[in-house]
């Protein structure tokens, strides 16, 4: 019986974390289309509902009704699958997300390891998207994107390893306690590089401009997802979103103190709280959508560059800076 | 600069070579046969005086039906329009030919950028070009039969396509406009112009 | 042990990249592409044969079409050409107007490679940005014309209409204020030079916010230096102008080099590159936004000062006016003769090549003495540049195909023709 109550409840947490997760992720392109739109001197979608804010239930209910095709020569089983592959990875990692110092869903232990592991999974859905839809530019696409995330995915691994190594622990809600003292204990001063690559990194491995070569619409059409439609395209699409969702609270949970807030020590205002951090994913996902506003696209080649040789680099020389600083007993903010 | 006019170094070049060579509106016109082009041409790119190096233009004439019928010579002419960045000067030279089908040399080592002319023209008029690399078909769909730019050639061709409902797919069959022409064609003498000269009359 | 071999990829009709109705058949190794076949025509629409057939002035409509984002300046040479065959010579104040409609749609023209060369390349607002000003631009050619792209504005003779003295307004709809109203007539109170100069007021501050977001942008340069180099021998041998080029560095241009029209009057420089490749190139045309901005203000000057007629006086080219056309039997006959048969064009031959914002555009008729052209020819640049596409590519990846396809500014209107 107990048992049975621990399910249930369980799977109500679930709900409480997915329900919203999901909302943002629907009314998230919304935003996109409405904040990009404003870059560009346009209005944006402005029929569905007052101001367009409709507009994600009007393109749900399109790509619901839409006939999901399936090329002829395609590979049936692979080709469904992996959009679920890719929706599994970008929520599953969402279990050990702590939203505040009691709401999580798991507080394990090796809650990093975890997200890493998980959203590294995600990438199979593409690669066998790519593969599975036989056309030439899914598979240049589902090529480019293997390629670039085992770029990204160590640079990113790096870059998190000195968040690590400066918390001294894996515990997501532990590295949130590690950077209490206020602004400047925060990982982001100390560790200023690696939260600009690992943003950096995450924006590559998310596939968003200005790294979309995955999809690099005007070269390879649209990439991995080229031969999907309806429902399928769509679940694509919403993991792209959950996934930039994913790595914008973890970059602000690892670098800019989650849920606490910058002015510690202010009575009310300097009271840690969930508001905080949703302000902080705002940020970061605002500074994807201006990216995609401002940057051109980069070259495939470009990128591995830009990874292999730049970013990996650098994150060695700062994880072996922090490194001596926390065994010299310099490193300030653990206090 | 003191130098002799084009007309001059065209003259002191191609003597006996051309079979015309006309100053009209301000503009060269050589005319040359077409077994000589090549030698020609050769010259007119190479020649420090003359150094017509960037090809401009090539297209093909079809003088079937020139002055109602009035035209006596070759039936298709190859025109090149050549310009000369060095010396700033345009010359135009023309090929006469007849034959079925009518053959020039190609230019396409001289100028490379007689490539895709000379693939138009051959599409358009089937005249075809000795030592041309790649001569298709360029403008005219795949699998199309006759040159269209020939005067003895439709304007309305001479298939049109329509999707077949019973075979699933698109099928050519035989036009089933008829021709109209409108404006109809007149030539009218214009004593204004009669024997003027036409040079920046107001 | 499998074979290892080239693979070929089908870009296009159908592909983002390929502005219009381009089809790439590319080998591929890998992401580089080996060779380039560019397959044409699948916009012939047989302007050159159907020319033949119609009266002279009924033809400048299918040469609007041509390059159909630079509408009125495909106009130009075929009107010279005739006006050649016909020796006559146009009144001062059309041939200004001709000039400065020339360059307003090389303004559109570069705008529209800035946005679709940005947009290929994956920077979308600079597709809005540059869309913002060609309305304004389009606003004039309504203005003038009553069409916003395919104008028919030049005629043998001069040009149709003088320019009006007021602009069109916006109206009041249902979807918009009366403060939306008003700001956007606020620039329409005067006549359409106002209009124009207003616009020549604003535009160089929108180049720099172009050029803020591309010219020293990293991935911009990363993406364009480099890429597709063309030595000016080569060039010169494949046949480019325009501002192809002039990005290899060779100085040549048909309005200073040949000056047609009034252009030996008027002030204006020649940006030349030096590298020859994508960002030269881009380069160059953003230079010449700004030339054609002071070109364009050097003409509303002058129109400003010179009223006039604007066609020549000769019934036989130039329809009489309405009234005229009520009251006096001779100019009934003119008319009905200009508009049903046209007029004769003395027996001649001629080449008339202009810089049309993609390059030199010649047109080479032929008269046989007819009221319709024996042989109409228009050489537009796009053909031979797009003829290159091979050498340009071959050895770069895939996407900088899209780079090239950029920047030679193809339109498939005057490819295909």
């Amino acid at each position: 019986m107990s048992n049975l109550i621990l399910v249930i409840w369980t799977i109500i947490k679930i709900m409480m974390v997915m329900v919203p997760l999901l909302l943002s992720v629907a009314w998230l392109p919304y935003a996109e289309r409405k904040i990009i739109g404003y870059m560009q001197i346009r209005i944006g979608p402005n029929r569905v509902g007052p101001r367009g804010w409709l507009q994600p239930i009007a393109d749900a209910m399109k790509l619901m009704f839409k006939e999901i095709t399936v090329p002829a020569s395609a590979n049936k089983v692979l080709f469904l699958l992996s959009p679920v592959l890719c929706i599994a990875a970008a929520l599953g990692a969402w279990a050990v997300i702590p939203f505040s110092d009691a709401l999580v869903l798991s507080n394990c232990n090796v809650g990093l390891l975890y997200v890493l592991a998980i959203s590294s999974m995600g990438v199979y859905g593409i690669i066998i998207a790519g593969w599975a839809s036989n056309s030439k530019y899914s598979f240049l696409g589902s090529m480019r994107s293997t390629a670039q995330m085992v770029a990204y995915e160590i640079s990113m691994g790096f870059a998190l390893v000195g968040v690590v190594v400066g918390a001294g622990s894996l515990n997501l809600g532990s590295i949130v306690h590690a950077q209490q003292g206020g602004l400047f204990h925060w990982f982001w001063f100390p560790m200023l590089p690696l939260l600009v690559i690992y943003f950096i990194s995450a924006v590559a491995e998310t596939n968003r401009a200005p790294f979309d070569v995955t999809e690099g619409e005007s070269e390879i059409v649209a990439g991995f997802h080229l031969e999907y439609s309806g429902m399928s395209f769509a679940v694509f699409f919403l993991a792209e979103y959950a996934n930039m969702i994913l790595v914008s609270m973890l970059a602000s949970l690892l670098f800019l103190g989650g849920w606490l807030s910058p002015f510690e020590g202010v009575p009310i205002l300097g009271e840690p709280s969930i508001f905080w951090l949703l302000l902080k994913v705002s940020f970061f996902l605002l500074l994807y959508l201006w990216f995609r506003a401002t940057f051109p696209r980069y070259r495939y080649d470009q990128i591995m560059r830009l990874g292999w040789k730049v970013f990996i680099p650098i994150t060695i020389a700062w994880l072996l800076l922090i490194g001596a600083l926390v065994v010299t007993g310099w490193a300030w903010w653990n206090v | 600069m003191n130098r002799l006019g084009l007309a001059e170094r065209l003259r002191n070049h191609f003597e006996g070579v051309y079979t015309a060579c006309v100053q009209d509106r301000e503009q060269f016109i050589l005319t040359v046969p077409s077994e000589r082009l090549l030698e020609v041409a050769q010259q007119l790119r190479d020649e420090p005086d003359l150094r017509f190096d960037m090809l401009v233009d090539l297209c093909g004439v079809d003088y079937l039906t020139y002055g109602e019928g009035s035209w006596q010579g070759e039936r298709f002419a190859v025109v090149y329009q050549l310009l000369s960045l060095a010396h700033n000067e345009r010359v135009r030279v023309k090929v006469f030919v007849e034959g079925d089908p009518p053959i020039v040399d190609s230019v396409v080592d001289l100028w490379e950028s007689s490539n895709w002319y000379e693939r138009e023209v051959f599409d358009l008029y089937g005249i075809l070009f000795e030592g041309h690399p790649d001569l298709r078909r360029i403008l005219t769909d795949y699998g199309f039969v006759g040159h269209p730019l020939r005067k003895d050639f439709p304007v309305s061709g001479h298939v049109e396509m329509r999707y077949d409902a019973q075979r699933g797919r698109v099928v050519y069959q035989p036009v089933s406009i008829e021709p109209r022409e409108h404006p109809p064609r007149v030539i009218r003498r214009d004593n204004r112009y009669e024997g003027k000269d036409l040079g920046g009359r107001r | 042990m499998a074979e290892i071999r080239n693979y070929t990829l089908n870009f296009g009709p159908q592909h983002p990249a390929a502005h219009g109705v381009l089809r790439l058949i590319l080998e591929m190794d890998g992401e580089v592409v080996q060779r380039a076949d560019p397959h044409i025509g699948l916009l012939h629409r047989g302007t050159e044969k159907l020319a033949e057939r119609r009266a002279f002035n009924q033809n400048i409509g299918y040469l609007t079409r041509m390059d159909y984002v630079s509408m009125v300046a495909n106009e130009h040479p075929y009107v010279l050409a005739v006006e050649r065959l016909l020796g006559i010579e146009p009144p001062l104040r059309a041939q200004y107007i001709r000039v400065m409609f020339d360059e307003i749609s090389r303004i559109l023209n570069h705008l529209f490679f800035l946005g679709t060369h940005g947009l290929d390349l994956g920077a979308m607002t600079m597709f809005l940005y540059t869309f913002r000003e060609r309305e304004d631009l389009f606003d004039c050619y309504e203005a003038v014309s009553g069409a916003r792209m395919h104008t028919h504005y030049y005629r043998p003779g001069g040009v149709y209409r003088d320019l009006p003295d007021q602009m069109p307004q916006h109206q009041l709809s249902p979807w918009t204020s009366q403060k939306d109203i008003d700001r956007l007539n606020a620039n329409r109170g005067g006549s359409l030079l106002d209009f124009l100069w207003d616009f020549t007021e604003r535009f160089p501050a929108c180049v720099d916010e172009y050029e803020t977001l591309l010219t020293e942008n990293r991935i911009w340069k990363q993406r364009t230096v480099g890429i597709a180099v063309v030595s000016p021998e080569r060039a010169v041998q494949l046949g480019f102008t325009g501002a192809m080029l002039r990005g290899s560095g060779v100085e040549w241009d048909l309005r200073k080099k040949q000056p047609y029209a009034v252009y030996d009057r008027l002030d204006f420089d020649i940006p030349v590159g030096i590298n020859g490749d994508c960002y030269d190139r881009y380069l160059v045309r953003v230079e010449e936004l700004r030339q054609s901005n002071r070109i364009i203000r050097q003409c509303i000057d002058w129109l400003r000062r010179n009223p006039g007629p604007v066609m020549v006086d000769d019934r036989k080219v130039a329809p009489p006016t309405r009234e005229a056309m009520k009251q006096d039997m001779e100019s009934l006959i003119h008319h009905f003769k200009l508009f049903s048969e046209g007029y004769s064009v003395p027996e001649g031959e001629i080449y008339v090549a202009v810089e049309h914002p993609k390059g030199e555009m010649g047109v080479y008729l032929i008269s046989d003495g007819a009221n319709k052209p024996y042989r109409f020819r228009t050489r537009t640049a796009g053909f031979a540049h797009l003829a290159a596409m091979n050498e340009l590519v071959r050895g770069h990846m895939l996407s900088d195909v899209v780079s090239v396809v950029g920047t030679i500014d193809i339109v498939f209107g005057e490819i295909d023709r």
